[in-house]
């Protein structure tokens, strides 16, 4: 409770109000902080030695680097780095407005089969191979596994739209999807050949080291097409945590709300894991982050959500590259070690009594 | 807040409902005018809430919901939403925000009548409606920590702060204590005197004659009574709406009083 001034409480109220609001831009300054570092320690962290003074040198100018040095920095750790940012920042943006529109803590990219559909295609690309016109055909998986993400998230919203989209229905369907995908990738392990299966396993556990930057640009624009939309909807979404009566009586118009929403969802979600394979948790953790240290005021919490993400994936890629030296264990692998001990903390913390 | 100018609200051959189950039918009330306070009251099933809901757009409706002589089945939900505030009986639990966040939102989710409106605007507007309310001191405190009462108040304060013509309540006294209730009650007569109209669902037919200026009394989807408190409330209307014998009495300040005998035994052949 906030010290009371007898004279106007009112006055007082909002001095304490902008006062948070201070504090809370300092924290997404902080949250940006930690992403920068995370990014930097993961530029760093590989098998090769690479200098700080000589990876700084070389992101400004290339051509002072040794060749090794360069193809090292600007081939291998810069895409992947630069990829793990954004790969984080993509998913966990999806995760914290699926968190808001179904209002369920526990919602993510995963929760509604994006990712699932996005196994599938990528199952089809990789095991019945096939070209589709005007495809590279390094990019058949990619595109595949785009689409099916994608239009699984599309086939949600039309049955939603069209039998009204409330969150319950929407949850339900979505775990309806969820399980067919699931099926389905199964299926097509079941008959792929034994090759075939072994580079589609190693699809489904995610992997950075296939970014280059051509996919960085897309997964960039990408963000930066539907991240200001996000922000755009921010006071609505907070509206929305008190419920769809009390928001429809705000004047939003709240299935219209969640169908713009979950074609964000789609878009970020799809290119993530079509360029990098499936990512568990970093979706699930990264809102949860921000909504600890942020609130439920969308307009900290959506940017807030971005940037934990960002900085959970880089540090997730760390860990990859140092758990076992030499080795790149599979990013989707650590996200979900990772993710699992603090999955286990919140359903503890949300239950502790006030 | 501002004066309104007087606007009555008039409900005319309004039909409502749910897929495939229509719950009222050609309703019509008497027109209400500004500054007064309606209580909806008649057993479970009797279309309150469902009435409370067409008037504040929640469900479609057919028929002529006319507010100062505008048309409110006419206008889109924003539109409407500038004019007419609705309260659930409660906010969920768990919404993590906080009073003044829940007000802020309430202000900046849809344009109000001359448009949006900028952080200044926003911030003096929640901290005068907090006020008003009483509930500046706890302005900073999480909705979910408040007790019953405070949140209906959080809840108010918010649809209050959108300055709307009409403000709708479904059962904000349900949940609460006497004195929460008191409270609740003599506020949403104090925001009827500023120029509004008040249309509040109640269950306790004590609290709706003592403080609504109209009653109207619903049954199976029709209008039972719609009158003065006292000509509304009758031992009669309650036994033929509700099936219970009951005394209407006065306390010695002249207060009503609803006292239940009992049920009333099925009609002798």
């Amino acid at each position: 409770m906030l010290s009371v001034d007898l004279t106007n409480p009112a006055d007082t109220a909002l001095r304490a109000y902008r006062a948070l609001v201070r504090q809370r831009v300092a924290i997404l300054a902080a949250l940006a902080l930690c992403a920068l570092a995370a990014f930097w320690l993961d530029l760093m962290t590989g098998p090769s030695d690479l200098s700080t003074a000589d990876a700084l040198r070389g992101l400004l100018s290339p051509a002072s680097l040794s060749d090794t040095d360069r193809v090292i920095l600007w081939d291998v750790r810069l895409p992947a780095a630069v990829m793990a940012i954004l790969v984080g920042a993509a998913l966990a943006l999806a995760g914290a407005e699926m968190q808001t529109i179904l209002n369920n803590p526990l919602a993510s990219p995963f929760t509604l089969g994006v990712s699932h559909a996005a196994a599938f295609g990528a199952a089809i690309g990789i095991v019945l191979g096939g070209s589709l016109p005007g495809v590279p055909e390094n990019w058949i998986v990619s595109v595949n596994a785009f689409a099916f993400a994608f239009g699984a998230t599309l086939l949600l919203q039309a049955i939603a739209g069209f039998i009204g989209a409330s969150a319950q229905t929407l949850v339900l369907f979505g775990i309806a999807i969820f399980f067919t995908f699931e099926a389905l990738v199964k299926l097509m392990q079941f008959i792929a050949s034994d090759q075939a299966l072994q580079q589609l396993v190693f699809w489904t556990m995610g992997n950075l080291s296939r970014a280059d930057w051509t996919k960085i640009l897309y997964l960039a624009l990408a963000i930066a097409a539907v991240a200001p939309f996000s922000l755009a909807a921010s006071w609505r979404m907070t509206a929305l945590r008190l419920g769809d009566e009390r928001a429809k009586s705000l004047g939003i118009h709240v299935g219209r709300l969640r169908l713009l929403s979950l074609l964000r969802i789609a878009v970020l979600t799809a290119f993530a894991v079509a360029f990098v394979g499936t990512i568990g948790f970093i979706g699930l953790v990264g809102p949860h982050i921000a909504r600890l240290l942020l609130g439920e005021d969308h307009r900290f919490l959506l940017p807030g959500s971005l940037l934990s993400g960002a900085a959970l994936m880089s540090l997730a890629s760390v860990a990859s590259k140092a758990i076992v030296p030499g080795v790149l264990v599979p990013i989707g692998i650590v996200t979900a070690l990772i993710g699992v001990p603090f999955f286990v903390w919140l359903v503890l913390y949300r239950h502790r009594p006030a | 807040m501002m004066e309104k100018s007087p606007t009555a609200l008039e409900i005319r051959g309004l039909s409502a409902g749910y897929r495939g189950r229509p719950v009222i039918e050609n309703l019509s009330l008497q027109p209400v005018e500004a500054g007064k306070l309606v209580a909806l009251v008649g057993p479970n099933a009797a279309g309150k809430s469902t009435l409370l809901r067409a008037l504040a757009g929640l469900i479609a409706a057919r028929g002529t919901i006319a507010l100062g002589g505008q048309d409110l089945v006419a206008l889109s939900p924003r539109a409407r939403a500038a004019l007419v505030s609705f309260m659930p009986q409660d906010l969920p639990r768990g919404a993590g925000l906080t009073v003044i966040e829940a007000v802020l939102s309430s202000l900046k989710a849809s344009p109000l009548g001359k448009g949006n409106i900028g952080a200044g605007e926003a911030h003096g507007r929640a901290a005068r409606s907090l006020q008003r309310v009483g509930i500046a001191e706890i302005a900073l405190e999480s909705l979910d920590r408040l007790s019953g009462g405070q949140r209906q108040l959080a809840g108010i304060a918010q649809s209050l702060a959108r300055d709307p013509q009409l403000l709708l309540l479904d059962e904000p006294t349900s949940a609460l204590d006497l004195r929460h209730q008191l409270e609740v009650m003599s506020l949403l007569r104090g925001i009827a005197a500023e120029g509004r109209i008040v249309v509040v669902v109640l269950h306790d037919l004590s609290l709706a004659a003592r403080w609504a200026d109209r009653v109207v009394l619903l049954d199976k989807g029709r209008v039972h009574a719609d009158a003065a408190p006292f000509e509304a409330i009758t031992a009669e209307s309650i036994a033929a709406v509700y099936g219970v014998a009951a005394r209407v009495e006065r306390c010695s300040r002249g207060h009503p009083l609803i006292v239940v005998d009992g049920p009333i035994q099925k009609s002798q052949p």
